[in-house]
């Protein structure tokens, strides 16, 4: 009689462990997707390493162009011959350096085509990536200022120096042309805000 | 009491040492340093050729540098072993105590790249470099060993026709010998170059060897390949080239052109022909085998990733490579010894800090940072233009002569 009852009991009994665990997995599974996604990954913690710059990005202006190293004669820096790269002054910090500052330069072309045309149109806040073997260097940028000649010679310690900086961005390129030349520097300082790992780009 | 008086009297003295050598000026210390040279050339008779070497050193405050750091090829003149191609040779010396330099070779197009970040060029075309012509003229026939191991019967029958074999054999290999004139054996080069850099403590360097190969072109301008030289080699790494191959394809040539020749030579005593002709012919062919042996060995020694190092410096060369002696008899042509890229690093030390009361005030301190950026251009010409144009061009007179006639078929219709 006994084995009577327990064989008629079997089937809810399985059907109301198999529902007990199905909710449970369901439980598991939606704790452990909430988990991911606030639960910060270990690899978030991975920072890119200082290195040369490849290429500098400037999304709000489209414009991507290659990045070469360039050195000072006397105290001129020129930027890369051809006019679509861009020049980064083997003097300054690397991208990702926690001291001194990034300086990199482009030409303006008054026909067009040169790597940095368009710098007279960026705005405070857009971003700027600068990429390395190993990764992107996010910045925003902070100010854009146009200086003459002899303003920026007089101000050159402030924008070129490497006693300061924190790891900042400079862009610098011409500006004011004046029919035969021209007659200012367009300076753009942007903080860096972020790094991405390029395995994480 | 004398006693004292002596080591007071030392006393006295050590601190006068002491206070000269501390007044000494500290800017005379060399703090960083760095040298480059593309390319060097050692060549038979004429002597050593190179492009210079840029060197810079930086005590501190500034850098000061030496020679050229925008070599030409055309600076090696009175040589035919390199004609074309880029080179590059740069160093920067920092007051930080780094140091950095680069230098190689490239095919013409190649981009020059400052040092301090590895590479010097970048792209290009690859460049030949006439490592040695090949000379073949000293190959002789051996009169007495041409009858060696054969039987005495034969060799008595043959006496009276030895002079004649001799000479026609000796008339046959001198125009074989003479057609192999014109065989080089070159090196073909990508991008070599090699980069250091050096801190106060350590030094490091690497090269790097781009589509590069030893090879050899025969009579007849086939291109034989001896040996493709590895991308990034290990720290001097050592490259076998020997000529086996070639000498192979020599012999059978000869031995093609001997039989022929042999058939007409030997002729006047027909009924032995064929077999003394078999018997003389690999026994001339194993005597100029043994003649041609050196150049079974290595003909080129070739180190390439050369690194030199020291406590806190060193000397890297990309490619260096020698004709060796053992091939001299068949090697002629003007290289013994070529080296391309070498670059050397430190050493190098911190300035030491001295403290100074009240240090002078310098009115205009050398400046260390850009004052101007000319990085304004009015215009650009790649060539694009000039294309545009000139397809505009071609379609509008596509365009004229498609009217033309569709105006002369409207008439003839």
């Amino acid at each position: 009689m006994a084995d009577r009852t327990s064989t008629a009991d079997s089937p809810p009994r399985l059907a109301a462990a198999a529902s007990g665990l199905w909710t449970a997995l369901v439980v598991l599974a939606v704790a452990m997707v909430a988990a991911g996604l606030l639960w910060p990954s270990g690899s978030a913690a991975v920072e890119v390493p200082p290195g040369a710059p490849q290429r500098l990005e400037l999304p709000g202006l489209n414009t991507k162009a290659r990045v070469v190293p360039i050195r000072l004669k006397g105290e001129v820096l020129d930027p890369p011959r051809n006019p679509r790269e861009i020049g980064w002054w083997v003097g300054s910090a690397k991208p990702g350096s926690a001291q001194g500052q990034t300086v990199v330069t482009g030409h303006t072309v008054h026909t067009g085509g040169g790597s940095l045309n368009k710098l007279d149109h960026i705005e405070k806040g857009q971003e700027v990536d600068i990429v390395t073997k190993d990764g992107t260097f996010q910045h925003q940028v902070d100010s854009v200022e146009v200086l003459s000649r002899t303003e920026l010679a007089d101000q050159a310690q402030r924008i070129f120096g490497q006693d300061h900086g924190d790891g900042r961005l400079v862009i610098i390129t011409c500006t004011d042309w004046n029919g035969s030349s021209y007659d200012s520097n367009i300076v753009v300082l942007a903080h860096r805000f972020n790094s991405l790992p390029k395995n994480k780009e | 009491m004398r006693t004292t008086l002596i080591a007071r009297g030392a006393a006295v003295a050590a601190a006068a040492a002491m206070v000269a050598l501390s007044a000494a000026p500290a800017s005379a210390a060399t703090v960083s340093q760095a040298s480059a040279t593309a390319l060097s050339l050692e060549l038979a008779g004429t002597g050593a050729r190179d492009t210079g070497t840029y060197a810079v050193t930086n005590d501190g405050s500034t850098e000061s540098a030496e020679g050229s750091n925008e070599p030409l090829i055309t600076a090696l003149g009175g040589q035919d072993a390199i004609h074309v191609g880029t080179l590059a040779q740069d160093a920067v010396a920092n007051r930080n105590a780094t140091s950095a330099a680069c230098s190689g070779v490239a095919g013409d197009g190649a981009t020059l790249v400052a040092a301090g970040s590895g590479d010097c060029l970048s792209g290009g075309g690859n460049v030949s470099l006439d490592a040695a012509s090949l000379d073949f003229s000293d190959l002789r026939v051996i009169q007495s060993d041409l009858f060696q191991g054969m039987d005495t019967q034969v060799q008595d029958a043959l006496k009276p026709f030895q002079d004649q074999i001799t000479a026609g054999l000796t008339q046959l290999l001198a125009p074989a010998i003479e057609g192999l004139d014109g065989a080089g054996l070159y090196v073909d080069l990508g991008a070599v170059q090699s980069s250091c850099t050096a801190d106060d403590d350590t030094a490091s360097g690497d090269s790097t060897i781009a589509n590069s190969s030893v090879y050899v072109v025969v009579p007849g301008g086939d291109r034989v390949t001896l040996v493709d030289l590895p991308v990034e080699p290990a720290v001097n790494q050592k490259v076998v080239t020997d000529l086996s191959g070639v000498t192979d394809a020599i012999l059978k040539g000869l031995r093609t052109q001997l039989t022929n020749g042999l058939d007409g030579a030997l002729s006047p005593i027909d009924p032995v022909v064929d077999q003394l002709q078999k018997q003389v012919l690999n026994t001339l062919l194993t005597s100029l085998q043994e003649q041609l042996a050196p150049l079974e060995e290595n003909v080129l020694d070739i180190t390439l990733n050369a690194q030199n190092t020291s406590p806190g410096a060193i000397t890297v060369t990309a490619l260096d490579a020698k004709v060796l002696p053992a091939a001299e008899a068949f090697v002629g042509g003007s290289l013994a010894h070529v080296t391309i890229g070498t670059s050397s690093c430190g050493p190098n030390s911190p300035a030491p800090k001295t403290v100074v009361n009240n240090p002078p005030k310098a009115d205009n301190p050398p400046a260390s940072v850009p004052t101007v950026v000319t990085a304004g251009m009015e215009s650009y010409d790649d060539g694009s233009a000039g294309r545009i144009a000139l397809v505009t061009l071609l379609l509008l007179a596509a365009a004229g002569a498609g009217v033309a006639t569709y105006v002369r078929m409207l008439r003839r219709g």
